[in-house]
């Protein structure tokens, strides 16, 4: 894999939109890479080189900007074929709503991890960044998922992923499982359980686990 | 690192018929050379805790250890010259003295202690003055300012007697939001520069974000502690 990410970090650093997306539809097509291997080990290590951005250095928000816009292209123009691998997928018939706190504007890791839930044979309805808590609220309400997964990056989010987690409990008299992820956690997993979550994600294969564990409910 | 601030079971109450408890139980510690905030609610106790750092208030029970000392065994005159020297206060409203020049009111702290103002510590006003960007207006009277110079001339006040904790008490809570940004980045330099340790009441967004850790009270109660 260290090739592959080497070749996309090089178009990656000179901002080459088209390049990176070249490359990285070549390599699904071609299975030099899956997607879960595209997502952990070439975009994620690309979002957390541009993530050290000194306080006083007045040229990094808008490269920051650029940067994450490549990202998010590469992973929609990836979509068509997760459409093509779920056709193959055997399906759960289990949801899972995602979302960010409010003011978390930091939606690619969630991005990549609905579409984890998507090759897993799970139904995601990715909502995204910056959801009030009351529209999240709703759309469990309508959709009635299994789980609900929560990704924060900023740490002060923490406060209003717990008023966030307390509104789903009680909305949906605690039928539903809390996902947590992000990188806000790292630093802070003591406060993984006083904010209210019941599992915790951080790779795909925690998802691969997450589903063996549900086959095997579904099967008893 | 070890503790610059360590708080042990604290408890507060208010009142002597009627009593109200704000605080419960506190046990807290501050590194050296932090940069923290603390965020609630209104009535939360966050300005009493902070008051009980700043021996500006008294817990019901409970200890307050300042850089290693224990605080309850002090008598008034020994926590008054720790105060002064261990700590600088900045609060939301700046109670600059209106009869005084910038330079004067950034002096008083040392003033009090010292009669006179020696050449160094004079060059250390300028310094200071110079770092919060007032060296221009610095002859001014405090009435002579707009509140974003009024609350720098503060910052640089609280600086004077070089202390290792600066407490803040909603220190942007006045201004702007371009203004808050500046006194930001001039609290953060001066942590950097001086390796002050910091504890900050805010209830800005923007400037509990950028702390390295986030203490949360609710009910009298630590409800959450996160760091960057």
């Amino acid at each position: 894999m260290e090739k592959y990410k080497l070749e996309f970090m090089n178009y990656f650093n000179n901002n080459n939109k088209d390049e990176c997306v070249n490359f990285t539809l070549n390599g699904i097509i071609n299975n030099f890479f899956t997607i879960p291997q595209l997502y952990e080990d070439i975009l994620t290590p690309a979002l957390y080189s541009i993530d050290e951005c000194p306080e006083n250095d007045q040229d990094c928000i808008w490269q920051e900007h650029v940067k994450t816009s490549i990202v998010k292209t590469v992973i929609e123009c990836v979509y068509p074929e997760i459409i093509k691998q779920k056709k193959e997928i055997k399906q759960l018939g289990i949801k899972v709503v995602l979302a960010c706190p409010e003011q978390e504007y930091h939606e690619v890791g969630l991005r990549m991890i609905s579409d984890f839930f998507t090759l897993n044979g799970y139904e995601s309805v990715y909502i995204g960044s910056n959801t009030p808590r009351d529209q999240v609220s709703l759309a469990i309400e309508k959709e009635t998922p299994k789980y609900a997964a929560i990704s924060v990056t900023d740490y002060y989010l923490l406060f209003e992923t717990q008023k966030l987690i307390k509104e789903i409990r009680r909305k949906s008299k605690d039928s539903i499982k809390i996902i947590l992820g992000g990188s806000a956690f790292q630093k802070n997993m003591n406060s993984f359980n006083l904010i209210g979550g019941d599992i915790y994600l951080k790779s795909y294969g925690d998802i691969v686990k997450l589903k063996e564990d549900d086959l095997n409910e579904i099967s008893i | 690192m070890a503790n610059m601030i360590e708080l042990k079971k604290i408890d507060k109450v208010y009142g002597e018929k009627i009593k109200t408890q704000v605080l419960f139980g506190i046990d807290l510690k501050f590194e050296e050379k932090g940069f923290n905030s603390i965020i609630g609610e209104s009535g939360s106790g966050k300005s009493t805790l902070l008051n009980i750092i700043g021996t500006l208030d008294k817990p019901t029970s409970g200890q307050v250890f300042i850089d290693g000392k224990r605080t309850d065994t002090l008598s008034k005159s020994e926590l008054a010259v720790l105060r002064n020297k261990t700590m600088g206060f900045i609060f939301q409203f700046h109670y600059l003295l209106p009869e005084f020049t910038a330079k004067e009111n950034v002096l008083m702290p040392y003033r009090i202690q010292n009669y006179n103002i020696t050449r160094e510590i004079d060059k250390w006003a300028d310094e200071l003055l110079e770092l919060t960007g007032l060296t221009k207006v610095k002859n001014n009277l405090a009435t002579d300012m707009s509140g974003g110079q009024q609350q720098r001339t503060a910052i640089a006040r609280a600086l004077i007697n070089k202390p290792k904790i600066i407490l803040a008490d909603e220190p942007t809570g006045n201004l702007d939001s371009d203004t808050s940004e500046t006194i930001y980045s001039i609290l953060r330099d001066i942590n950097e520069n001086y390796k002050t340790t910091f504890v900050i009441i805010t209830h800005d967004k923007r400037i509990a974000e950028k702390t390295d850790r986030i203490i949360e009270i609710k009910d009298g109660k630590i409800n959450m502690d996160v760091k960057r």
